[in-house]
């Protein structure tokens, strides 16, 4: 449903409206109107048939009447973007369009609001068919990014063909926003993240409701427990009373050892890696929904990045906008990233090496951990699928 | 022939209904106007046909279509049919493309319409018109032309609309398996149809491109003079009215004019049929065509003073009044025979031919008054010497009448045995020459038909001859030379006189209005005994076709065509470069004027700051600067305290206009009545929510209400009737309850 907003209070003194360039471009339909008409004109003064004169005239206005209708169209309009900052790679993504019309007298009436085409997106423009004057409409417009990375939204365009489609105008509205494209999720079809052990035990469960709390065993009551927690049912036929005691499922920690320098420029080794990446990411994406606490090893530009593990939706972005950023990162050993997070923090974690380069874990890697999961390209075409594999973006016209 | 339902989305996103009528109108009106203007009923008959089940067809929300074989097995005998035309080589060119376009849009009636199918159909219908503006100058087919161009105008708007809706509902992305649901799409584009805003943009759009169309027609270069009239000879048209000369074998068209030209009160018996006719001029020499009078050199002693003239009783004479419009002169018009003629600067004179004329006033006016003193008939034998003594020069030339053997023969043959009897009774020749021509007046009242259209003239016959053999109708003047023309040839002295016609019942009081549409020929036959008498030979439904009960609409008519002749089909190069030369003019005396003021004021200024005089021409030109400043500061000041003006529109009037939404329309008004306006920004959702809280309404009976709207108008299921009497029964407890209220 398209969220309509009252206008704003008047203001005392109005603000002096910017004057927004307006450019023209005849359509298809206009080159042939214009022929259409110079040869009706033509065929005027040879003939000297009135009518045709009028009629010349008449069609040249048409084409007038339409550069003016759709310069006062898109002239007055305001416009604000309302987009998302983070976006699966491969995956529609929604865009709000608050359109504006911001003149005293007269609707707007056709408008197209794309994006200026960014590299490796695809857009499906957001269309408004009345802004009556003085009002506020919500368009909607979907996009899929075909590249992970970080994208800048820098204009908008609004146009429109209005009246005759004979001419389109067109504004540009500099509207800058910054995107990150996340690597694209797949299918893990291995068993990668097994669960963990039973961190505590304690008489009482967790106080959050709907915890990872089960039930450990009975022992006999201590003056210092909460009698709410006495097994009334096991303690009829005792001396005395016992109580229930809980376990809590000590938090899983994922460690992601990456390795993703491009061993060349062939085609095929940079689409290996892409793969790696779509399934780190899709990894990262379901430790977090599993409630893992994850962290990451990496190398970038000033050498070896390392991300703490920690919870929480914060560090999934920070670690999916860190695989977005992957660039052409120098090679670095598994084992100078095992040595850089250190063994003490690996001694309990699920530890995953996703590296380009195929081979077994190092020795200290298999020392620190227990659990050691090498994903290297040929494993990862086994135990990882595409959700779906993108066809190319064709050029679209604009409708 | 099948039958598909609009889909949902085509009723409720794409509005094709919407576009579906004007275009088939438009389509119609192009298909008519070309038919009609170039007489093929068949294609009229055919097009028609097919637009009406197309038409038939959307209204009941299907589309007609044929199956793409028998399409393409249609357009092959469209173009087939055009070849044939083309190379039987019986039609112009432009004929032959006009009918295969009429073809051409007949198929793509039936074929199932997209978007592109829609932009052919209009552009198709486009080219019809042009086609036909091409064959056709008349007012009509102007007329028809502006509606097109409305229709098309219109169409074009709505088929921009939805072809944007059209793109968008159908736009996917290439990793989304389908185009998302018609419905949310359409919710993300669109709040309601915009009928009004549309309207409005199609009234400045005709503004424009009228505007520029007349702009355009007056500065497109024409050929040099008179081309134009060549070329538009066989299309030309005239008013009726008089004129001092008469020609026939003109191919044009006669519209009655309804201006006023003269105001005549006549003191008198005008019991005589000689006396309802205004003499204004003679003419007695046919040739080519044409009818010339006597110069003044071939009337020898025309300019010695006249007789003495008889006295006559005083109740036998004419006394008329008359006040012509100065466009008239220099003919005078009187009944005949006119004996005086009085102006405002004194006593005018009579010729021997019957003409009047007045001493030259110092200065025209725009009207002329003048008094005519005629004698009514019988005429005594002493005015009859009188009159024949006036005009014996006149009568002594033999007239010149030339025409061909086949109007001789038939005068002959008509009058046989009247010519036979005057071979043996000679002293009876008066008596006969008035029945000669009593007989061919009446044969040509009984045989030949009057009409005002000569569009199927022959200019290259003479103008006699094509009356009476070929066209066999025509106007006064053809039925007055015809008989004229005859007389003289069997010997019957006559000559064709012109002037107007009065009609005693349309008298009040003596006065009579003379108008443009009342100007006549007639013939008057001389004989000694009578002086010339008059025959009017003119059918006598020519008085019927001027008192119909439709005539006012038909003058109005006339009229516009009138106009529409002139001042469109008539304009040339020497009108546009009179224009040009008007507006030059026009410019260079503005441009003169303001370099004369200003350089007086600029004096006026300087001497003020030079020499501390004071002109008096600083005080306006000051007082002027000072409203303009003044006017300036109001506009900016009103510019500036100008607030957003409250919507004045109804919510009501933005639901669209079918069946089952009209209990929102109610309640939208019921709401209004109640002080719940709502602007353009607001919802049905926004107004029932403002409604509760203002009218402290329960909101779960609105809300029902709204829901079912929105399920109606952007839904794709269908109200069951259920549904809509329960929102029925809604609106009126919810109107119950706020009447119910102090």
């Amino acid at each position: 449903m398209p969220t309509e907003q009252s206008p704003p209070p008047p203001a005392r003194r109005r603000k002096r409206r910017r004057r927004v360039a307006v450019h023209f471009r005849l359509t298809m339909s206009g080159w042939i109107f214009l022929a259409i008409s110079l040869t009706v004109g033509a065929a005027g003064v040879n003939s000297q048939a009135p009518l045709s004169f009028v009629l010349f005239g008449a069609m040249m206005g048409a084409l007038h009447v339409s550069a003016v209708m759709a310069r006062r169209n898109v002239a007055g309009v305001s416009i604000r973007r309302e987009a998302p900052g983070r976006v699966w790679q491969n995956q529609v993504a929604h865009v709000g369009y608050f359109l504006r019309n911001e003149r005293r007298w007269g609707s707007s009436l056709g408008l197209y609001v794309e994006e200026l085409p960014a590299e490796g997106m695809e857009w499906v423009p957001a269309y408004c068919l009345h802004l009556p004057r003085r009002s506020v409409f919500r368009s909607g417009g979907r996009f899929v990014a075909h590249t992970r990375g970080r994208r800048r939204l820098r204009e908008i365009r609004v146009s429109t063909t209005f009246p005759f489609g004979l001419i389109r105008a067109f504004a540009r509205y500099p509207c800058d926003h910054g995107l990150v494209v996340w690597p694209a999720r797949g299918k893990v079809l291995g068993r990668l993240l097994p669960r963990g052990a039973v961190e505590i035990s304690n008489s009482a469960p967790s106080p959050a409701t709907g915890g990872q709390d089960e039930f450990f065993g009975l022992r006999e009551y201590r003056p210092d427990d909460n009698p709410r927690w006495i097994h009334w049912r096991r303690s009829a036929g005792r001396a005395s009373p016992v109580v229930r005691e809980m376990a809590r499922t000590r938090p899983d920690v994922l460690w992601v050892l990456l390795d993703a320098a491009t061993p060349g420029e062939a085609p095929e080794a940079v689409q290996a890696r892409e793969k790696l990446l779509r399934f780190t990411a899709t990894v990262v994406d379901v430790a977090f929904a599993r409630g893992y606490r994850v962290g990451m090893a990496l190398a970038g530009e000033g050498g070896i990045l390392v991300h703490a593990p920690a919870p929480g939706l914060e560090q999934r972005a920070r670690l999916l906008d860190a695989l977005a950023d992957v660039d052409d990162a120098p090679a670095v050993p598994p084992a100078a990233l095992a040595a850089r997070v250190g063994a003490p923090a690996l001694q309990n974690a699920t530890v995953l090496l996703v590296t380009i380069a195929p081979g077994t874990a190092p020795p200290p890697l298999l020392n620190a951990s227990r659990s050691v999961n090498v994903v290297d390209p040929q494993r990862c075409d086994r135990i990882f699928a595409d959700e779906r594999l993108p066809t190319p973006p064709e050029a679209r016209p604009c409708p | 022939m099948p039958l598909r339902p609009y889909t949902d989305t085509e009723i409720r996103i794409t509005e094709r209904k919407r576009l579906e009528r004007p275009l088939l109108l438009a389509v119609w009106l192009a298909m008519a106007g070309f038919s009609i203007t170039e007489g093929a009923m068949f294609y009229l008959l055919a097009g028609s046909a097919a637009v009406g089940v197309s038409l038939l067809a959307a209204q009941v929300g299907c589309e007609v279509y044929v199956r793409r074989p028998l399409l393409n097995t249609g357009l092959i005998l469209a173009t087939a049919v055009m070849f044939l035309e083309l190379f039987a080589g019986r039609q112009q060119l432009i004929i032959i493309l006009g009918h295969y376009l009429i073809l051409i849009e007949i198929c793509k009636l039936f074929d199932r319409r997209r978007n592109r199918d829609y932009v052919q159909l209009l552009a198709i219908s486009m080219l019809l018109v042009v086609t036909g503006a091409m064959l056709c100058e008349d007012l009509w087919y102007a007329l028809l032309l502006l509606c097109e161009l409305m229709l098309l105008s219109h169409t074009a708007m709505r088929l921009t609309l939805k072809r944007g809706l059209d793109d968008t509902v159908a736009a996917r992305l290439s990793v989304e398996g389908a185009a998302p649901e018609p419905r949310r799409a359409a919710w993300n584009m669109m709040r309601h149809w915009p009928t009004r805003a549309l309207l409005g943009r199609l009234g400045v759009i005709l503004a424009v491109v009228s505007v520029l169309g007349g702009v355009m027609f007056l500065v497109v270069p024409r050929l040099a003079a008179g081309s134009a009239a060549l070329l538009q000879g066989s299309r030309s048209a005239a008013t009726s009215g008089y004129s001092g000369s008469v020609q026939l074998g003109q191919t044009r068209e006669v519209y009655l004019s309804d201006r006023t030209v003269m105001r005549v009160h006549v003191d008198g018996n005008l019991d005589d049929p000689g006396s309802w006719y205004l003499r204004g001029n003679t003419l007695e020499q046919y040739a080519d065509s044409r009818w010339f009078g006597f110069q003044p050199g071939q009337l020898p002693g025309l300019s010695s003073p006249p007789p003495p003239r008889p006295d006559a009783p005083a109740g036998e004479v004419l006394v008329q009044e008359v006040t012509q419009v100065q466009s008239l002169a220099p003919a005078m018009f009187g009944i005949a025979p006119a004996i005086r003629v009085f102006g405002e600067t004194g006593e005018g004179r009579v010729g021997g031919d019957g003409t009047l004329s007045l001493p030259r006033e110092p200065s025209p006016r725009p009207y002329a008054r003048y008094t005519v003193h005629s004698w009514a008939r019988p005429l005594s034998e002493e005015q009859l010497a009188y009159l024949a003594e006036r005009q014996e020069a006149g009568l002594a030339v033999r007239p010149y009448v030339h025409t061909t053997r086949r109007v001789e023969v038939l005068a002959r043959q008509w009058c046989a045995d009247l010519l036979a009897r005057r071979q043996t009774e000679p002293r009876r020749r008066n008596e006969l020459d008035l029945r000669i021509a009593g007989r061919i007046a009446e044969r040509l009242r009984e045989e030949y038909a009057y009409t005002l259209d000569l569009k199927g003239s022959d200019p290259k016959r003479d103008g006699v001859e094509d009356f009476l053999f070929h066209m066999k109708r025509g106007h006064c003047e053809y039925f007055a030379s015809a008989m004229t023309v005859m007389c003289n040839i069997v010997g019957v002295r006559a000559r064709l006189a012109t002037g107007f016609r009065i009609d005693p019942a349309g008298a009040n009081e003596g006065d009579y209005v003379i108008r443009e549409r009342d100007a006549h020929a007639w013939t008057e036959v001389y004989t000694p005994a009578t002086d010339w008498v008059v025959f009017d030979a003119t059918p006598g439904d020519y008085a019927d076709i001027q008192r119909s009960w439709w005539s006012p609409l038909t003058d109005y008519w006339s009229g516009l065509q009138q106009m529409w002749s002139e001042q469109v089909l008539q304009y040339d190069w020497d009108t546009q470069r009179k224009l040009w030369g008007m507006l030059r003019s026009g410019v260079l005396r503005a441009y003169h004027w303001l370099a004369r003021v200003g350089g007086t004021v600029w004096e006026a200024v300087l001497a003020l700051l030079l020499h501390g005089e004071l002109h008096g021409v600083l005080i306006p030109a000051a007082a002027g600067l000072g409203l303009a400043v003044l006017a300036m500061e109001l506009t900016i000041l009103r510019r500036r305290s100008l607030r957003p003006r409250s919507w004045r529109g109804h919510a009501w009037a933005l639901v669209p206009n079918r069946r089952e939404l009209r209990f929102m329309v109610d309640l939208l008004r019921l709401l209004e009545r109640h002080g719940v306006r709502a602007g353009p920004q607001h919802t049905p959702r926004h107004i029932a929510a403002l409604a509760a809280q203002r009218l402290h309404l329960p909101p779960g009976p609105l809300e029902d209400l709204v829901a079912l709207y929105y399920r109606l108008r952007w839904g794709l299921a269908p109200a069951t009737d259920d549904d809509l009497r329960a929102a029925r029964a809604h609106v009126r407890s919810l109107r119950d309850t706020l009447r119910r209220r102090p």
